[in-house]
C-alpha cells in the first residue's frame, strides 16, 4: 500500500501474541462463563424456566407468547395484515446478508462509524421498546 | 544439575507417600463386598409414576411421584435414608473406584522403581514423561513447529479491548450447549407420549438434571444476546468491508441457525407453551408468499403440529443444525485467522 515506511513500523510495532496474551483472556472469560453457569446450575429451581402442562392440541391457551427474540416481530404482527409482517423479517435478513454488498465505501475517517452507531442505537431502542411492549 | 537431582530426590519418596495411602484407601475403604445384591434387600429400589392431582383452584395436573416398591422396611421409616444410612445400599460405583486407586497406586509404584531403576543404569537426568511424549509423537507427526507459529501469531494491541471477545464468548457458549444438549439427549424421548415424561424425569431424578437443564435454556439465551452484541459491534466499527464481506455473510448465516435452534429447541419439552408457540410461529412462516405454506407444511410434516413435527424438530436440533453451525464456524475463524482484525480508524 501507500503508506509511509514509519506508519507501517509504527502498525507491526502494536501486537501481542496470541499465546499467552489473547489466549489466556479468552480463557478468562470462558472461566466467568462457568462460573455464572455454576451458580445458575446451583439456583435451577429459582432461575429455570419451568415446564408447564402437558401439551393439548384439543386445549388453546388464552396467552400464547413466542420466545423473547421474536416478540417485536410478535408485536409487529399486531398491527399489520400478516402477510406483511411475515415479509419484513425475510427482507430484513436478507439485507442483513447483503449488508457488505450495498454498503462498499472504504472509509477515511470516522464519521460514518458516528453514523452507524447512532443508528444502532435508534434500532435497538425501537427493538427494546417493542420486545417489552409485545411480552406484557 | 543439581536442581534436577534435588527434584528427583524429592518426588521419589512422595510419590511412595502417594502409593501408600492410596493402597491404605483402598484396602480399609468401608462398605460391604456383597452391594449389588438387590435381591438381598427386603424391598426393591422406589420407582416414580405419574398421577392426575387436583391444584388449590380445582385444574388438574400430572405430576411425577415416588412410589415404593415392596415393603416399607418399618413404619415411619423412610425406604430410602433405611438404605442408604443403614448401609446396605453400597454406590455401584464403590467396586470399580476401589479397584482404579488400587491401579493407580501400582502405577504409582512401578513408575517410581523404573525412574530409579533408569537413572541408576543410564547415570543421566531423567527426562520428564512430557518431554518423551512430546519428542515421541513430533518424530511422527511434526507438529511443533506449525504449532509454535499458530500459536504465536501476532494480535493486534486494540483487540484486547473488552467488546472484542464478544465473538469469541459466543463460540464458548456453543460448546456449552453441545455439552449440556448431549447430557440431555441422553434422558430425552422425542415423542409425544414420552417427551413431557422424560423431561420431568430429567428435573426430577437425573443426578443435576435440572441444573443441565437450565444451563442449557440460559446459554441458549446467551448465545443469542451475545451473537447480536458482537454483530453490533463488527456493524458500528465497519468490519463487513472489503475484504471481509464473508465473514459478515456466515456470522449472519450462524445468527440465523442460534435463531433456529432456539425455535426447534423450544418444542421439545412437548408442554402447552412449546405446542402453541411452535403452532403460531410456524403458522407465521406459513404467511409468506409463494413459499410459505410449502415451507410450512415441511416444518410441521403435515397440517397440525404432531409426533412427525417433533422428530423433525429433535433431527433438525441435534444433528442437523449442530453440522451446518460447526461448518459455518469453521469458516467464520479460518477468515478471521486469513485477514486479521479489521483496523479501527
Amino acid at each position: 500500500m501507500s503508506q509511509p515506511e514509519s506508519a507501517v513500523e509504527q502498525q507491526e510495532e502494536q501486537t501481542v501474541p496470541f499465546y499467552p496474551v489473547q489466549f489466556m483472556r479468552e480463557a478468562r472469560m470462558a472461566a466467568v462463563m462457568v462460573g455464572i453457569f455454576l451458580v445458575v446450575g446451583a439456583l435451577w429451581r429459582v432461575v429455570g424456566h419451568p415446564i408447564g402442562d402437558p401439551a393439548d392440541p384439543m386445549v388453546t391457551p388464552q396467552h400464547i407468547k413466542p420466545e423473547w427474540y421474536f416478540l417485536a416481530i410478535y408485536q409487529l404482527l399486531k398491527f399489520v395484515p400478516k402477510t406483511v409482517g411475515a415479509v419484513i423479517p425475510i427482507v430484513a435478513v436478507g439485507l442483513l446478508f447483503a449488508l457488505p454488498f450495498i454498503d462498499r465505501r472504504q472509509e477515511t475517517d470516522r464519521r460514518p462509524a458516528r453514523v452507524r452507531l447512532i443508528a444502532t442505537v435508534l434500532v435497538t431502542v425501537v427493538v427494546v421498546a417493542m420486545t417489552i411492549w409485545g411480552g406484557m | 544439575m543439581q536442581q534436577t537431582s534435588r527434584r528427583a530426590g524429592w518426588s521419589r519418596p512422595a510419590a511412595l507417600a502417594v502409593a501408600l495411602t492410596l493402597v491404605a484407601a483402598a484396602v480399609v475403604l468401608p462398605g460391604s463386598r456383597d452391594a449389588l445384591g438387590q435381591a438381598a434387600l427386603p424391598h426393591g429400589h422406589p420407582t416414580l409414576q405419574t398421577t392426575g392431582v387436583v391444584l388449590e383452584d380445582g385444574t388438574e395436573a400430572t405430576r411425577l411421584v415416588r412410589v415404593a416398591a415392596g415393603a416399607v422396611p418399618e413404619s415411619g421409616q423412610d425406604p430410602c435414608l433405611h438404605c442408604h444410612v443403614h448401609g446396605e445400599d453400597t454406590a455401584i460405583t464403590t467396586e470399580p473406584l476401589r479397584w482404579a486407586l488400587l491401579v493407580t497406586a501400582g502405577m504409582v509404584f512401578a513408575f517410581g522403581m523404573f525412574q530409579s531403576a533408569t537413572v541408576w543404569r543410564t547415570r543421566r537426568p531423567w527426562v520428564p514423561l512430557r518431554v518423551r511424549a512430546v519428542r515421541w509423537l513430533d518424530e511422527r507427526y511434526a507438529f511443533t513447529e506449525p504449532l509454535a507459529k499458530a500459536l504465536g501469531k501476532p494480535v493486534p494491541a486494540f483487540a484486547m479491548r473488552w467488546w472484542y471477545c464478544l465473538g469469541g464468548i459466543t463460540a464458548f457458549l456453543f460448546v456449552v450447549q453441545a455439552f449440556t444438549g448431549i447430557m440431555l439427549a441422553f434422558y430425552y424421548k422425542p415423542t409425544p407420549e414420552a417427551a413431557y415424561q422424560s423431561i420431568l424425569y430429567i428435573q426430577e431424578e437425573v443426578r443435576f438434571g435440572g441444573a443441565v437443564r437450565t444451563v442449557h435454556q440460559w446459554a441458549a439465551n446467551g448465545m443469542i444476546v451475545l451473537c447480536l452484541l458482537h454483530m453490533v459491534r463488527t456493524f458500528i466499527v465497519g468490519a463487513y468491508k472489503r475484504p471481509r464481506e464473508l465473514n459478515w455473510v456466515s456470522g449472519a448465516l450462524l445468527l440465523v441457525l442460534t435463531l433456529a435452534f432456539g425455535f426447534t429447541g423450544y418444542l421439545l419439552p412437548w408442554d402447552q407453551r412449546a405446542y402453541w408457540a411452535t403452532t403460531v410461529g410456524t403458522e407465521i412462516g406459513g404467511a409468506i408468499p409463494v413459499i410459505g405454506e410449502l415451507m410450512m407444511v415441511m416444518m410441521r410434516v403435515g397440517w397440525d403440529v404432531g409426533a412427525a413435527t417433533l422428530s423433525r424438530f429433535y433431527a433438525l436440533h441435534v444433528i442437523v443444525l449442530p453440522v451446518v453451525t460447526i461448518a459455518a464456524m469453521g469458516a467464520h475463524f479460518l477468515m478471521v485467522r486469513r485477514l486479521g482484525l479489521a483496523r479501527p480508524l
